[in-house]
């Protein structure tokens, strides 16, 4: 079982090694969603328009010509892709080599900078994918720990933040709020696709937007739930039900992708319960 | 102290999420891309939504370019925040910014990210704005117009 460290029930080097394994294993699933979809770095066809905003990191990034050098040369393009297939394998074959984890996070950090900005839109995208393995390159178990425990924080200011920027901004009080939105996000998929059944929905929102506008106050209310987490373990898992339904209902309703952000739930999972070493 | 300001700096982000007051709309603006004056491009066929991505956004982002008399918006939009201080900053343009050679490469990068994304050799485009209104029950177009066309050279 875990060591109990103050309040905490920390996994032993032996659950790090196998939560590793679970990470890896997911980072490299969606890898292969990427390369099956056309959306690596090689398959970009270099892309021309980028959007580094007034994000430093991204001026940084584009000062230096990073994106520009990797997507403008094919070969280079496919060399980082492999080196990013590998760099991913790697870690879930040896979960200890911290060279591995911290080659796989640096590559990840440029495709997650490269993707971003040449997908014209300053955009969080990705970044659970890219902020999950940073715990692994810690050298013991306990900072391990106490990343993993960062990492579940980083979490539950996600949606927090989320809370707090419409409670504030009193967008819960705005008339039609989430119709509004709805309609904005909807109009191609009701455009294009008007006979599917989430366009159906759709049109069966704009006839009831009482229901869509309470969906939304719901949704800002499990946000603000997560301010408990700061304060508690004891209700990780209902927060783990939470964070699953919030992407699932941004999806539903506004058509928006927050899906990947869902693999930061890992940090509300109790692994003591899934990895156990019989004695 | 950034996130109570609003501001950016990966990964240090703003989860702002849809928090911020939409204001009601009149008409919506979809964009039509069609390739060889045939095949309407439509980007729910392509379940990952990272394609879908691709394949709206930065053509949206052209046309607001387009719309800016040419000008990158985010140019703009620092040129109204630093007024004179601008100048500054303006040695950056180049590296940071769509000037003249992306605006002019991309519908070519267009083509052939439609081209490989479809499986479809891809030897012109016509690009349409649509312009739509909402009734209490459905979405009803009411004009269309062409934005942009290109041809293979």
């Amino acid at each position: 079982m875990g060591k109990a460290v103050t309040h905490i029930n920390f996994y032993t080097p032996w659950q790090q090694t196998r939560i590793a394994r679970v990470v890896f294993a997911l980072l490299l699933t969606s890898l292969i969603w990427s390369f099956f979809s056309g959306n690596l770095v090689h398959q970009l066809q270099q892309p021309v328009l980028k959007y580094p905003y007034v994000d430093l990191t991204y001026w940084v990034m584009h000062w230096f010509g990073i994106p520009e050098f990797i997507t403008t040369h094919f070969w280079v393009a496919c060399l980082f892709d492999l080196a990013l297939f590998t760099f991913c394998i790697l870690p879930l074959l040896y979960p200890g080599k911290r060279v591995f984890i911290w080659a796989f996070i640096i590559l990840y950090f440029i495709y997650f900078i490269t993707f971003n900005t040449f997908g014209a839109h300053h955009t969080n995208h990705k970044i659970g994918w890219l902020m999950i393995a940073v715990p692994f390159t810690a050298a013991n178990y306990k900072t391990f720990n106490f990343l993993w425990r960062g990492l579940r924080y980083f979490l539950l200011f996600i949606w927090a933040d989320a809370f707090l920027w419409k409670f504030f901004r009193f967008s819960w009080l705005h008339p039609d709020q989430a119709l509004l939105i709805l309609k904005k996000n909807a109009a191609a998929l009701l455009y294009y696709e008007p006979n599917s059944w989430k366009a159906g929905l759709y049109q069966w929102a704009l006839q009831h937007p009482g229901w869509i506008n309470a969906a939304y106050l719901s949704g800002i209310v499990m946000e603000g739930l997560f301010l408990i987490g700061f304060f508690t373990y004891k209700y990780d898992r209902y927060l783990l039900l939470l964070s699953i339904l919030l992407p699932v209902g941004f999806w539903l309703i506004a058509d928006a992708n927050f899906v990947e952000l869902m693999v930061l739930n890992c940090t509300l999972v109790n692994f003591h319960k899934f990895f156990v070493r019989v004695q | 102290m950034a996130n109570l300001l609003g501001d950016e700096v990966t990964p240090f982000f703003v989860w702002g999420m849809y928090s911020e007051k939409e204001k009601p709309v009149q008409q919506y603006e979809i964009l039509r891309t069609t390739i060889n004056d045939s095949t309407v491009v439509n980007i729910y066929d392509h379940p990952n939504t990272d394609t879908r991505f691709y394949l709206s956004t930065p053509l949206a982002y052209y046309k607001r370019i387009k719309d800016n008399n040419n000008q990158d918006p985010t140019i703009s939009f620092l040129q109204s925040k630093l007024q004179h201080r601008y100048a500054q900053i303006r040695f950056l343009e180049r590296s940071l910014f769509n000037t003249g050679p992306q605006q002019a490469a991309f519908l070519n990068w267009y083509a052939r990210y439609l081209q490989q994304v479809t499986g479809q050799p891809v030897r012109s485009l016509q690009i349409d704005v649509v312009k739509a209104h909402y009734t209490d029950k459905a979405l009803v177009t009411d004009a269309v117009y062409p934005f942009e066309k290109w041809e293979r050279p």
